[in-house]
């Protein structure tokens, strides 16, 4: 048979097949020469795919952290924002062309680092130890293994390796702490002479001027936009429990609880502690416990005064000057040897020397209140009152629950849950976004009535919580839009305010004029003069001075110097058309040697931490710069 | 099927034959290749621990440095530069190096320091930076006009914001309060938004203003 079958295969059949197989082989997969490949990235760096899959993962983790910052306070349509996306996955490629540079330069990260980070992660730790079993439960719980984990940390390390070294090795010089220092202690002499601010008057506006106004302003003069609201209100105060309680299960309750209802017993104590240090020598415990030995027949003989032995003689600086006074200590407070020493003690007894970790204590036991449990009776109303409590907290939150339930079905309406629990819908009268009164007073009512869910896809808002145990549900009953103020109702405050814009134009106009006439002779007196006002002096106004005015020391320190013989100039403008005419006649640099050294070294090392952060800000520019990179816009999904 | 023409006999012959013409060519080129991918793996091993032994060293030198343990940092950064040149570790010990120099006050032992790791930093975009450093000593040392040659030999586009700034810096030294006006403006626009030096730079931008106010 066998020869039969080599026959037939040397024959045609061998052929046949042998060419079927040159076929297939030859062809297989050619259709993706021809066939365009999908390209699936959303950013290309130099050659490397950022992949959607990341993208999403980097969002991920920017939305949780954004969230979290903000107290939950961003809307979730923030996050679709394309900037915002942009920013994430700009973050990303810096992050790809950081990985790059650092392979090409031959940065690495040890296995011992990557070890190092693992186990520094919380979310490994029992106890702020690593636990190896803590570290693959929570791996396998978002289904990750070791190796994955390992080379995600490693990653990331290894971004930081760049960034890092540049940031640590950035250096500031004294000769920049110098030109800080002059600058920030620098102060300059002044005169100004201050142009009042003129008065609005009484003149004639035309209708024209106040319609031309009133169509130049429509955002100044609006209704603003009021919701009004439909609310289920649900508060455990108001529940009304049907348990009973009977003396029967308040006393099976008491039993059970019994131990809340004991006070532990507590000890009046002092002490005297002869200190050992932690890494002492025979011979120095052996000389502590025969000082503490001695202090304790000192303490023991008749007639002796224990408080003032220890104000003397003890080490415990918190105790001392009290006389050794440690105050009422009950079980559990203190060091295990000194506890069972002073519980095995009767009133008024000196204990011996016992030794903690402190060192040797002398314990005299003063007075001793026992523990009492508080009667039956006594209790009863509190117990009945918890009882109740917890039984309304329970109902509570079955209740909330349920609605909570009933408006994720059907959020169009309040009605279904109202009538399904037995709640009446309530209402609010119209309010704006500042709020209003009622339920309309919370902040947190008031955001959720003008979030977008609620106010434009018009559902019930999710559970606000008002209090502890305290919700409201809502629903807009009526939306009204902002509308404009008819203009008869704003007559008066656009006449007024045109007044005012008239008064201060022609004030800014005549203190455009003596400025001219400042600045080409530099002589502030005979513009005062001209205009009527005195000229004042303020020599050594420094930069954060209030006097004479903040605005107004602001802008001395924005002028130029003075050069030439003629002091530096400006016009200030202030508050309501007021000016302030101002020669600057001299500038006094802060004097560095007045800063203490330890200052000095401090701003120098935040200045070098400032351009340590620069630098490694524009290292990866330039990286980006030098760097073929492609993004896919549309992918950013 | 010229081959199938020949009886068992003469197969086994023709095979021997061709063997033995072609062998020794044959066990060369499998040693070679062999040799070749065995090489290939054994470096970009060993180039990974280097690299890696450079990290660990250089986290050491941190560790010792934050301590302040000079002696030891010292050691670590001969180290780095000596047997890790080959990695951007050593240019960063010879950076941190001469920060420290320069806390001391000893510019000309920075500057040594500071071109050593200029050299040997490997890459256009760390060789700036070190550029830019070396200049930040020139100023210091109160040559202006060495500072601002310096800064003219970085490429554009680098490091804009601090070259700028330092460009600013050295003009008000010399004098140039208008140049100086018009260097910090833009370091101030390469700045980002929320950069914190914003407002320090602000103020080294009002402080020279020209007589004819700002533009």
């Amino acid at each position: 048979m066998l020869t039969k079958l080599r026959e037939m295969f040397s024959g045609w059949v061998s052929k046949v097949v042998f060419g079927l197989l040159v076929f297939v082989f030859s062809f297989f997969g050619i259709e993706s020469y021809f066939v365009a490949r999908t390209d699936t990235f959303v950013a290309k760096v130099n050659g490397h795919e950022v992949s959607q899959q990341d993208f999403r993962t980097a969002m991920d983790n920017f939305r949780q952290r954004a969230l979290q910052q903000s107290g939950g306070k961003l809307d979730g349509s923030y996050f679709e924002k394309p900037e915002v996306k942009r920013q994430v996955l700009d973050a990303l490629i810096d992050r790809q062309l950081v990985l790059q540079a650092g392979d090409k330069l031959g940065a690495a990260v040890s296995d011992a680092q990557v070890r190092d980070a693992i186990a520094a992660i919380p979310a490994f730790q029992i106890d702020g130890k690593f636990d190896d079993g803590t570290y693959r439960a929570v791996l396998a719980s978002q289904g990750m293994s070791p190796l994955t984990f390992q080379e995600r940390v490693r990653s990331d390390l290894q971004a930081e390796v760049l960034p890092q070294a540049i940031g640590a090795s950035a250096l500031a010089t004294d000769a920049d702490v110098d030109a800080y220092l002059r600058l920030r202690g620098q102060t300059r002499d002044i005169r100004y002479a201050l142009l009042p601010a003129p008065a609005v008057g009484d003149g004639a506006v035309s209708d024209d001027e106040i319609a031309a106004y009133y169509k130049a302003h429509p955002s100044d003069f609006m209704n603003p936009e009021t919701v009004a609201l439909q609310y289920l209100e649900l508060n455990a105060a108001d529940l009304k429990v049907d348990a009973t309680v009977d003396d029967e299960s308040l006393r099976k309750r008491y039993e059970e609880e019994k131990q809340r209802f004991v006070l532990p017993e507590q000890r009046l104590v002092s002490h005297i502690l002869v200190k050992v240090p932690a890494n002492a020598t025979p011979a120095q415990q052996k000389a502590a416990l025969e000082k503490a030995q001695k202090l304790d027949a000192e303490a023991k003989a008749p007639g002796a005064d224990f408080a003032k032995l220890a104000e003397q003689y003890s080490d415990d600086l918190g105790s001392k000057r009290q006389g050794g006074d440690l105050g009422w200590i009950s079980k559990g407070e203190t060091d295990p040897a000194f506890e069972s020493a002073l519980f095995a003690l009767q009133k008024g007894q000196i204990s011996a020397p016992v030794l903690s970790s402190e060192g040797y204590h002398v314990i005299w036991l003063r007075d001793v209140r026992s523990g009492q449990a508080k009667p039956f009776e006594e209790v009863k109303d509190d117990l009945a009152k918890q009882m109740l409590d917890s039984e309304r907290e329970r109902k509570f939150s079955e209740v909330a629950g349920k609605l909570t339930d009933l408006i994720y079905q059907d959020p169009s309406s309040l009605e279904p849950a109202a009538k399904a629990l037995g709640l009446t819908i309530q209402t609010t009268p119209p309010f704006t976004r500042s709020g209003g009164a009622g339920i309309a007073a919370n902040p947190k009512v008031v955001e959720a009535a003008f979030s977008n869910g609620v106010l434009v896809e018009g559902n019930t808002s999710d559970p606000v919580e008002l209090g502890p145990n305290h919700i409201v549900v809502v629903h807009v009953a009526k939306h009204t839009p902002a509308t404009p103020k008819p203009l008869a109702e704003v007559r008066d405050v656009i006449r007024q305010r045109v007044l005012t814009e008239r008064a201060e134009a022609a004030a800014k106009q005549r203190a455009d004029a003596l400025y001219a006439k400042l600045r080409q002779d530099g002589d502030l007196a005979a513009v005062a003069a001209e205009a009527g006002v005195q000229v004042q002096t303020a020599a050594g106004v420094g930069r954060d001075a209030q006097q004479p005015d903040a605005a107004l020391v602001e802008a001395v320190f924005r002028m130029p110097y003075p050069a030439g013989g003629k002091p530096g100039t400006a016009l200030v403008p202030l508050a309501h058309g007021a000016f302030a005419l101002v020669a600057l006649d001299a500038v006094h640099a802060g004097d560095p040697a007045k800063v203490a050294p330890a200052e000095r070294a401090m701003l120098r090392q935040q200045l070098a931490r400032l351009y340590g952060t620069e630098a490694a800000r524009e290292f990866i520019a330039a990286l980006r710069s030098g760097a073929k990179i492609d993004v896919a816009e549309d992918r950013m999904q | 099927m010229a081959f199938e023409a020949y009886d068992e006999y003469e197969q086994s012959e023709k095979l021997r034959q061709w063997l033995r013409e072609n062998g020794l060519s044959i066990a060369v080129g499998i040693v070679l290749g062999l040799l070749l991918i065995f090489g290939w793996q054994q470096w970009r091993s060993h180039r990974a621990q280097h690299r890696a032994e450079a990290a660990a060293r250089y986290d050491a030198l941190q560790m010792a440095a934050d301590a302040q343990q000079t002696e030891q940092a010292d050691t670590l950064t001969d180290q780095l530069m000596k047997d890790y040149a080959d990695t951007p570790y050593a240019a960063f010990a010879a950076g941190e190096r001469a920060a420290r120099l320069i806390d001391k006050g000893q510019f000309d032992q920075a500057r040594t320091a500071l071109a050593w790791a200029e050299a040997h930093a490997g890459d256009a975009a760390l060789k700036s930076l070190f550029t830019l450093r070396l200049a930040r000593v020139d100023l210091a040392q109160g040559k202006a006009d060495a500072a601002l040659a310096r800064l003219g030999t970085l490429p554009a586009g680098t490091y804009v914001a601090l070259a700028q700034e330092l460009r600013g810096d050295a003009l008000v030294k010399l004098g140039r309060g208008s140049d100086a006006h018009a260097a910090y403006a833009a370091a101030l626009a390469a700045l980002p938004e929320d950069a914190p030096q914003r407002s320090l730079l602000q103020v080294k931008l009002d402080d020279t203003t020209p007589a004819g106010g700002s533009k």
